[in-house]
């Protein structure tokens, strides 16, 4: 496609977008000047949203942006409006730009409609002057003009739509940027929304579109691209776009990955490990099958517990595990190989469970449990301890990686 | 085209107008259909006056006519200080959903939190006017400088809250010793008793508290003489410098600012 600087409105370089972790980083002064001092920070762990998305919008084209959940479309949007600003790559943007992430952005329970649309249309970028010329166009177009002087927390759902539209409805800009909005409303409503956006697409806006409504998609817009797992797999016709993520979407729902989890996962204490010996350190031993280890963003956990998991080791802490040489990875024709050293047991003597769970972002996808019995030296109970007992060692190695 | 959206370089004029509305949300949110909540910001230091007073009069042997006045000159000072960095402290963080979702920049909140606890000021001087009248007291002519005194404590504040709230995002817990550093501050401050019932040796420390250049300024607008050149000196020096600690901070973590949000 031959285009110049000119023709383009809105383009992307090598976006790349690193998402911190929550859960793996210091989110206290406190945590992090302790970690500080002691040597022992270790480093936010990131997952990538984007990864070198060149992008390119032409100036009165209409795109859509498709892909499964969670394939960045809206990370996408969010960084083109400079909402987000990208660490790696960069966003060119020619001429005015808006964007709606979503409807009724601002809007407060406690302030009537009116005072709400002043709200929600100026955090969109409009002046005073520009919303009054407008404010009863926006009412008519909500069918909401009895309600001026309500608070909208005396809405229902479809009132605090119908407002939130109403006010999308000022949205006019060289480029327009719009997530998933369209989703609200009756279906009457819905059409009415897309009329206006017709009209946008007429008056030679350049538009990027993000919805799951793959006809609209189709029919709407000019040209398509597929995200997936923050790449883009498709940038082209909006036929063959809609075809291939509804050829992803069939996948996945027939996903062959889990078969039979007790035959792609391994798990039992290591064989050095003898059942019944008495001894402080113990170790577990674990395989997990190549077939699992290609899911998209698979997740490993181990615990230990009586019934249900009271210890858990994530993924991300064997890892660290590893790096301080208390665990070692090996990959033997595919499939995963792990073994995990405790120098000292965490727990009491006694008999315990051990887990493999497998996640998918945040969900589980299946789990194997083993169960075993310690033994050790001080075979005896100590009641006053509880059944977790940290040694001072294990805990300056692993306490930092607990959940 | 008629309209003119977000654009690249947004008018300053447009973002001025966003935090008065911001501002004038926070207060029709705070005083909605409740004469009471207005009541209760101008009775607030008036109260506290009262108790001061009378602890300092009887227990501290304090005779002065107009001594009232002068802790409660104190205590609105105060309130706009502690008020703009504990709402501040939060304003970014507490804004995250709207951060996530519009293109706005984070300065915004912060200076809507100064704005707010500074029109909260403004609501309790008809009090102070009141307590003034009652006193028989006369207001000298030094009251025309208090709108310079309040636009430098404006900006002291807004560079000290950007600072707060900014830092607030990466690392949770200082909201929470703000609140404790909060209380050193209040009883270290000069507000219930006067600078010169404090022994000579601790002066140049007292010196060191953020608000001892502002609560002077305030101090000599309301109720005083004219401070000299030099304070006025002193007070545009720490403004400088908190606002420029504020603006250092906004520039230089606002791009990371959404990945912690």
């Amino acid at each position: 496609m031959a285009s110049t600087t000119r023709t383009i409105a809105l383009e992307s370089q090598d976006l790349t977008i690193d998402y911190i972790v929550t859960k793996h980083r210091y989110t206290s002064l406190k945590e992090f000047v302790l970690a500080t001092l002691s040597g022992r920070r270790v480093k936010a762990e990131t997952f990538t949203a984007l990864k070198n998305v060149n992008l390119q919008l032409h100036r009165g084209e209409t795109l859509g942006l498709i892909g499964r959940n969670g394939s960045g479309k809206s990370t996408l949007l969010k960084a083109l409006a400079d909402i987000i600003k990208p660490r790696v790559g960069s966003v060119t943007r020619r001429g005015t730009i808006t964007s709606l992430i979503e409807l009724g952005a601002g809007f407060d329970g406690e302030l009537t409609a009116e005072e709400n649309i002043y709200l929600s249309c100026m955090l969109m970028g409009f002046d005073r002057k520009m919303i009054t010329r407008n404010v009863d166009r926006i009412f008519e177009f909500a069918e909401l003009n009895a309600f001026r002087k309500f608070p909208v927390k005396t809405f229902s759902s479809g009132m605090y739509a119908r407002l939130g539209f109403a006010c999308a409805t000022m949205i006019d800009a060289d480029i327009i940027l719009i997530d998933e909005v369209l989703a609200v409303g009756d279906e009457a409503f819905q059409l009415k929304c897309l009329q206006h956006m017709q009209k946008l697409k007429n008056s030679g806006r350049s538009i990027i579109f993000v919805s799951h409504d793959l006809g609209t998609v189709q029919t709407f817009c000019d040209r398509v691209c597929v995200l997936d797992a923050g790449r883009i797999m498709h940038d082209g016709g909006a036929a063959e776009g809609v075809e291939l993520l509804r050829s992803l979407l069939q996948r996945e729902i027939q996903s062959p990955t889990i078969k039979n989890l007790s035959s792609q996962l391994m798990l039992k204490p290591h064989e050095y490990y003898q059942e019944g010996e008495n001894r402080d350190d113990f170790a577990i031993e674990y395989r997990i099958d190549k077939s699992l280890r290609n899911l998209p963003r698979k997740f490993q956990i181990f615990g230990f517990g009586q019934s249900k998991p009271l210890l858990l080791i994530r993924e991300a802490e064997v890892e660290f595990l590893q790096k301080k040489g208390l665990a070692t990875l090996k990959d033997e024709d595919g499939d995963l190989h792990g073994l995990i050293r405790f120098p000292r047991f965490p727990f009491q003597p006694g008999e315990f469970m051990l887990f493999l769970t497998i996640e998918d972002a945040g969900e589980e996808l299946g789990h194997i449990a083993r169960g075993f019995r310690f033994f050790s030296h001080q075979s005896e109970v100590n009641e006053e301890r509880g059944i977790l007992d940290i040694a001072s060692y294990y805990r300056k190695a692993v306490s930092q990686t607990l959940v | 085209m008629t309209s003119h959206p977000t654009t690249e370089k947004q008018s300053a004029r447009h973002w001025f107008e966003l935090v008065v509305m911001l501002v004038r949300r926070d207060l029709k949110v705070r005083y909605r259909g409740s004469f009471v909540g207005y009541l209760w910001t101008m009775l607030n230091p008036l109260i506290l006056m009262g108790v001061l007073t009378l602890v300092f009069t009887k227990v501290g042997n304090q005779s002065s006519a107009f001594y009232p006045l002068y802790v409660l000159s104190g205590i609105l000072c105060w309130n706009t200080f502690s008020q703009s960095l504990l709402t501040g402290s939060q304003s970014i963080i507490g804004n995250a959903g709207l951060l996530k979702k519009v293109h706005i920049p984070h300065w915004i909140f912060p200076s809507v939190s100064v704005l707010s606890a500074l029109t909260n000021m403004l609501f309790a001087f008809p009090p102070f006017i009141g307590v003034a009248l009652i006193l028989g007291f006369k207001f000298h002519l030094s009251l025309l400088t208090l709108p310079l005194t309040l636009v430098l404590f404006f900006f002291f504040l807004v560079g000290l809250v950007l600072v707060v709230g900014t830092v607030n995002v990466f690392f949770r817990d200082v909201g929470h010793m703000l609140e404790s550093g909060m209380l050193i501050l209040f009883y270290s401050a000069p507000i219930a008793y006067p600078i010169d019932m404090v022994p000579q040796k601790w002066l140049p420390l007292l010196q060191m508290h953020p608000l001892f250049y502002f609560l002077k300024a305030f101090r000599s607008s309301l109720i005083d003489a004219p401070i000299s050149v030099q304070d006025w000196l002193y007070l545009l020096l720490l403004t400088i410098a908190s606002l420029a600690c504020g603006i250092l901070a906004h520039y230089k973590l606002r791009d990371r600012l959404f990945y912690y949000l």
